[in-house]
């Protein structure tokens, strides 16, 4: 059975983690919505839906400093900035159900097979307080992949009124649970609680028809398409400008450099977000392996539903729908793949 | 001019680098240098020739700035007929006009330091891989890419006439990061779907002229195929 609290006292709830934990919840800066570090908790926006930036640039910022180094005394002096990152605890407010999935498939690439430090340190302590939504964006389709509550969370909040129901998903979820806040919830508060879900994932399902829980199936179907006409038509249109990539929360790539001064005898190694849409992506001393725009364009669909699959069994799209949001090209990634299974 | 304006960088820069010839800054001039930085592009017959003995007394010649770079702002009167050019240099025409070309139509250029002004990260970067032997390459992507990683909202979404997804990127996005679009200042870059963002821009509503406009602000020389075609498409 899960807990409610009073809609009135969430602020207080908030301002009580903050004495503890970084706080991370929505936020508008210049426009734009995105989960931030909370300085005051009335900063705090109530959106029905997702933020326009990701969790991504939390744990995995478009441009991070690796080290410094200098040359001395006939060596190489190095600083790693990872003693830097600190173990601070953080809890992420307000994240939607698309997003933690799309977090939990950022781990497998960033955790799993090879192991990112920088992103270990910051992933590591960050509780999950996610939301489910009250009505989707027009881009939203994550009932293509299941719905809008994802398998693994910390707690999970749900509208169900004058309150919020909420799911203990973890050990250290349920340590934040304080009768201050939370009293217990009766059947029939989950039974609201399942309506309501229900009742929004029906108003996305409506509209986006398409289901693609049988990976397997769709994952073949969409290989076979490799040489279809469609890749021609959106390469003509798409203008290469990353944004989908960039947008996508969990797209994953980047480019390592080396910023020195002038003689290069001191300088710090830093990443930077990449995108496989852009020309040099693919460059490699012998030969550019997607020099065509619509090998580009077909190979990003195929990160998402193709290779994914073949390497760790899941799709890396979620259905956020922040790639078609973005693309002035007006490439809709879930129109894409309607006519790729059909 | 920017040159003078990397103020405590220029002292670092000089250890290395020895100017023998700087028109506007210094009194007397040296040739052959190693490295000749070419700002503008030359309007007449002398200045084509200068260019010329320039290229051939040194060993690295730099296109600095948009104007030696693609034509730039000059670049425009080749869209006008000669009179109306004249009429806008207001009565008093450089000598023997000619049309303001990129300087590699006149010589080979060895690099390119794009935009106006010219972006001085790029310059350092430049003069940093030239003492440290490191290949510099030019970007081969756009301005929206660097105004992505920036999490800025975007202009075209906003109606905006950004030039952005077809200019070379490098600027850091300067002008998208103030809120105002990006006029193409650094030209287009090689891979560039010049069609595909016109088509883009039409969608938006924005007519055949506004567009031919749009992009010969600072690149006619380098967009006069696809305004051709435009005409006429
Ligand atoms: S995709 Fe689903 S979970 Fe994500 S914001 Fe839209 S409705 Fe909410
Ligand atoms: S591919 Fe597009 S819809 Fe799918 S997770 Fe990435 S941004 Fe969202
Ligand atoms: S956002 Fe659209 S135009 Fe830009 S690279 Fe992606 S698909 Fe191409
Ligand atoms: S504002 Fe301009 S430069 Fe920035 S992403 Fe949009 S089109 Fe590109």
């Amino acid at each position: 059975m899960g807990v409610k609290i009073a809609k009135n006292r969430v602020n207080e709830f908030l301002k009580y983690l903050k004495e503890e934990y970084i706080l991370y919840a929505p936020v508008e800066e210049n426009g734009v919505s995105k989960i931030s570090k909370i300085e005051d908790t009335s900063d705090i926006i109530n959106l029905p839906y997702r933020t326009q930036i990701s969790l991504k640039p939390i744990f995995f910022p478009p441009e991070q400093k690796f080290f410094r180094f200098e040359k001395k005394n006939g060596g190489v002096e190095i600083e790693d900035y990872l003693p830097q990152e600190g173990d601070d605890k953080s809890i992420i407010f307000g994240v939607r159900g698309c997003d933690v999935n799309a977090i939990e498939v950022l781990d497998k690439y960033m955790l799993d097979e090879f192991e990112d430090p920088y992103y270990r340190k910051r992933r590591e302590n960050a509780i999950i307080i996610g939301i489910s939504c009250d009505y989707p964006k027009e881009s939203c389709f994550c009932t293509a992949f299941g719905g809008m509550v994802p398998e693994r969370y910390d707690l999970w909040f749900t509208d169900i009124g004058p309150h919020f129901y909420v799911d203990i998903g973890s050990k250290r979820g349920e340590k934040l649970i304080d009768d201050k806040f939370f009293e217990e919830a009766s059947e029939e508060d989950e039974m609201r609680k399942i309506r309501r879900i229900n009742s929004v994932e029906t108003k996305i399902n409506r509209k986006v028809k398409t289901n693609l829980h049988d990976i397997k199936k769709y994952y073949h179907k969409i290989k076979n398409r490799a040489d279809d006409s469609i890749w021609e038509e959106l390469g003509r249109k798409c203008v290469s400008c990353g944004k989908c990539n960039f947008i996508c929360p969990t797209c994953h790539c980047f480019d390592v450099k080396d910023m020195t001064n002038i003689d290069g005898s001191a300088g710090e190694r830093i990443r930077v977000w990449d995108s496989c849409h852009l020309y040099d992506y693919a460059k490699t001393s012998a030969e550019n392996f997607r020099e065509e725009r619509k090998a580009r364009v077909r190979y990003r669909i195929y990160d998402k539903f193709v290779f994914p699959v073949m390497r760790y069994g899941v799709y890396a799209c979620t259905g956020c729908g922040r790639c078609s949001e973005v693309c002035p090209a007006g490439i809709d990634i879930h129109a894409v793949v309607r006519r790729l299974i059909k | 001019m920017q040159f003078l304006n990397l103020e405590a960088k220029i002292l670092e820069i000089l250890k290395y680098l020895n100017i023998k010839n700087f028109r506007l800054a210094k009194e007397y001039n040296e040739m052959p240098v190693d490295i000749a930085f070419v700002e503008g592009t030359p309007t007449t017959r002398e200045e084509v020739l200068k260019l010329l003995t320039i290229r051939k007394e040194s060993k690295i010649l730099v296109a600095l700035g948009t104007c030696a770079v693609t034509g730039g702002v000059p670049g425009l009167v080749n869209m006008m007929a000669k009179k109306e050019a004249m009429e806008v240099y207001d009565g008093f025409p450089p000598d023997v006009p000619i049309d303001p070309k990129p300087l590699e139509y006149y010589v080979n250029v060895d690099y390119n330091i794009y935009g106006c002004t010219f972006s001085k990260d790029e310059l350092i970067e430049l003069i940093t891989s030239l003492i440290i032997g490191k290949e510099y390459r030019d970007k081969e992507y756009s301005v929206c890419v660097e105004c992505s990683l920036r999490e800025n909202n975007c202009l075209l979404d906003d109606g905006h006439l950004c030039l952005g997804p077809i200019t070379r990127g490098g600027c850091k996005a300067l002008c998208p990061n103030n809120g105002k679009m990006c006029l193409g200042c650094r030209g287009p870059y090689e891979d560039a779907n010049i069609k595909g963002h016109i088509k883009i821009l039409q969608d938006m509503g924005f007519t055949k002229d506004e567009i031919i406009e749009s992009l010969s602000l600072f690149s006619y020389e380098k967009f006069k195929e696809v305004i051709s075609w435009l005409k006429e498409e």
